[in-house]
């Protein structure tokens, strides 16, 4: 009988130490956020295919060429399609430009302007990391496709971002984000985004689809798929310049 | 005046002669453009038959000779019924050399599109104008030769524009700079232009507030066209006197893709009541007296301008509604307007135009109404 109280009180204690130990159980909303954000690499590019389905017309796609350095600086281009091939924005910071080649001139933009029409917000794909945006609070957790996720609640720091709340799904053993929900200031829900990604050897995230699907408009859905994501190359600062918007190659 | 020609004439050949080898050897030629096919009806006018069909095809031409030199021609040709009249225009034939990360050079006819106004450009001293009664309008763009460089937040534009046999009262040599910075939110300018006979120095600036951004440009002038000499049959242009050009606006850009712009805009250099009185015994015996008036009314000191948008109003339709209010004489255009996009490279716009104003105003004084529809596909 003695032995049974031992061993169950060895139980609890092993289970009250692993509360305690560096596990999950510490993480705050701001170290999970922080950790989700370290995967990024400081600098690389990437290519993006945008497919918009809308229900009962055809597809509708369009690519573009994606520059990033550190949390401050994205420049991003249309390669396609035809119409919109040379288009493009500029993010230093809050501040975003869209440049229109007609018209050869960059005019200001919002972070929570749509993407040509798609489900997309110009946030969603010239932004990568959210700790600087976001506080983090940490609200439960969710098994989502049979893996243990953290979920956080993320809030607005400032009005220039283009959401006020997200829900967001961490995966616990990676890290990664698996879904976002993301609300207006009025807690209206705008669009559920869905990831996936591969986590390289160097621990490295790199994105390969976000599917957006709208809370607004019944069936509109975007696709994101990321191709020819590269890491190793220095990308130069003379990139992220509104000269190289206008007329850089 | 001879040997400045002289001066940006060789420095134009240098240039050429020193990119065109590379041109030459060409590693891809890209095409690109659109069609349009439009028709517009318009109420009875003398002038302009009632209904027009346009076709227009804009093609773009990019030579890329290496990774940091690109050979570029925009041409365009319309046709219009009944008129039946054939144009074959150079909107833009330039050069461009990025000569490193942080300099760039484009020699060649150009758009220059200075400024942070959307319907007036105060401080776009060398560009062209702009079409009030329709924005997108394409005009061709200047000669020109344009230097900038960027370091940091901040970057440095030269241009220089050689004399040209045009009308245009730009048909001197002459030179503009402009050293913009980011400094809190806020795109800042500041400008300056020299011709032989007119000058002018102004700034911009467009600051992001929350989803308002506010913006304006201010110049200062000199060389306004105020009088027509009846000895010399020509305007005079007297350089001393300073007058001042600007815009003031403000933007917003809303959920769901709502946009509304506010520009009003302020010209010291067109003719006050007094003036035009003073003026108007010269205007009834001059030859081209109506061509001048019509100029002047253009130089009218107060407007104001308002676009709202709003993009996917139902599915692939957006709506744009601007309007144009000449405050002198409460003439004004309204141009609602919506947008289909009609797949992936195709669009159909359905415009109209309403004028109001009385008869000898600015917007009044022609049609009542103007319908266009236009297709236009792009490759």
């Amino acid at each position: 009988m003695l032995r049974k109280y031992i061993i169950f009180g060895i139980l609890v204690l092993l289970s009250g130490l692993q509360c305690l130990s560096p596990g999950f159980a510490e993480l705050t909303g701001e170290q999970i956020i922080a950790r989700v954000d370290d995967l990024w690499p400081k600098t690389g590019k990437f290519t993006i295919t945008v497919t918009m389905l809308r229900p009962g017309k055809d597809d509708r796609t369009s690519k573009m060429q994606v520059f990033f350095k550190g949390a401050a600086q994205t420049m991003a281009r249309y390669l396609e399609p035809a119409e919109e091939k040379g288009q493009g924005y500029l993010r230093l910071g809050d501040d975003i430009w869209f440049f229109l080649p007609n018209a050869n001139k960059s005019i200001r933009t919002s972070a929570r302007q749509s993407m040509q029409g798609s489900d997309l917000s110009n946030e969603d794909i010239l932004k990568h990391r959210l700790s600087e945006d976001y506080d983090a609070k940490m609200i439960g957790n969710e098994m989502v496709d049979g893996q243990s996720n953290f979920i956080l609640e993320l809030t607005a720091k400032r009005p220039a971002v283009a959401y006020g709340i997200l829900k967001y799904w961490v995966r616990k053993a990676e890290f990664l984000p698996s879904k976002t929900e993301c609300y207006g200031v009025s807690g209206k829900m705008i669009k559920t985004i869905t990831y996936s990604w591969l986590k390289e050897s160097s621990g490295l995230i790199r994105p390969v689809r976000m599917e957006i699907t709208s809370g607004i408009r019944k069936g509109y859905k975007t696709i994101v798929n990321f191709t020819d994501v590269d890491y190793d190359t220095e990308i130069p600062d003379a990139v992220f310049t509104k000269m190289y918007l206008e007329k850089g190659r | 005046m001879e040997k400045k020609k002289l001066a940006v004439g060789l420095i134009l050949s240098g240039l050429l002669l020193a990119l065109v080898p590379s041109v030459g050897q060409a590693a891809g030629v890209s095409f690109s453009g659109n069609l349009e096919n439009g028709i517009t009806v318009s109420s009875p006018d003398v002038l302009v038959p009632q209904t027009c069909f346009n076709n227009q095809l804009n093609l773009k031409m990019e030579i890329n000779a290496a990774e940091k030199q690109t050979g570029t021609v925009l041409l365009q040709y319309k046709y219009t019924v009944p008129s039946d009249i054939t144009q074959l225009i150079i909107n833009q034939a330039y050069l461009d050399w990025q000569l490193s990360p942080n300099s760039f050079l484009r020699t060649g006819r150009q758009k220059i599109s200075w400024g942070t106004g959307f319907a007036w450009n105060p401080t776009n001293y060398i560009g062209a104008d702009k079409n009030r009664a329709d924005l997108t309008t394409e005009f061709p763009g200047v000669d020109a030769l344009n230097y900038e460089v960027s370091w940091g937040e901040s970057a440095a534009t030269l241009l220089i524009k050689p004399d040209s046999d045009s009308n245009s009262r730009l048909n001197n040599w002459g030179y503009a700079f402009k050293y913009g910075f980011r400094v809190l939110h806020s795109d800042i300018s500041l400008t300056c232009f020299h011709q032989e006979d007119a000058g002018a120095f102004g700034a911009d600036l467009a600051a992001a507030v929350g989803s308002w951004t506010v913006y304006t440009e201010l110049a200062a002038k000199t060389g306004r066209m105020v009088y027509i000499d009846p000895d010399l049959n020509k305007t005079n242009r007297p350089g001393d006197q300073y007058y001042i050009h600007g815009i003031v606006g403000v933007q917003g850009l809303f959920s769901n893709n709502w946009m509304a712009q506010l520009e009003y805009y302020y010209n010291q250099e067109g003719w006050t009541g007094q003036e035009a009185a003073v003026h108007q015994s010269y205007l009834m015996d001059y030859p081209l007296a109506s061509d001048m008036a019509n100029y002047f009314a253009d130089l009218r000191q107060h407007y104001l301008f308002i676009m709202v948008r709003k993009g996917n109003l139902v599915e692939d339709v957006s709506f744009t509604c601007c309007g144009f209010w000449n405050m002198d004489d409460q003439s004004y255009i309204l141009s609602p307007a919506i947008d289909y996009q009609l797949g992936q490279n195709a669009r159909v716009t359905l415009m109209v135009n309403c004028y109001g104003g009385d008869s000898s105003s600015e917007f009044g004084s022609r049609f009542n109404y103007q319908v266009s529809g236009k297709m236009t596909l792009s490759f």
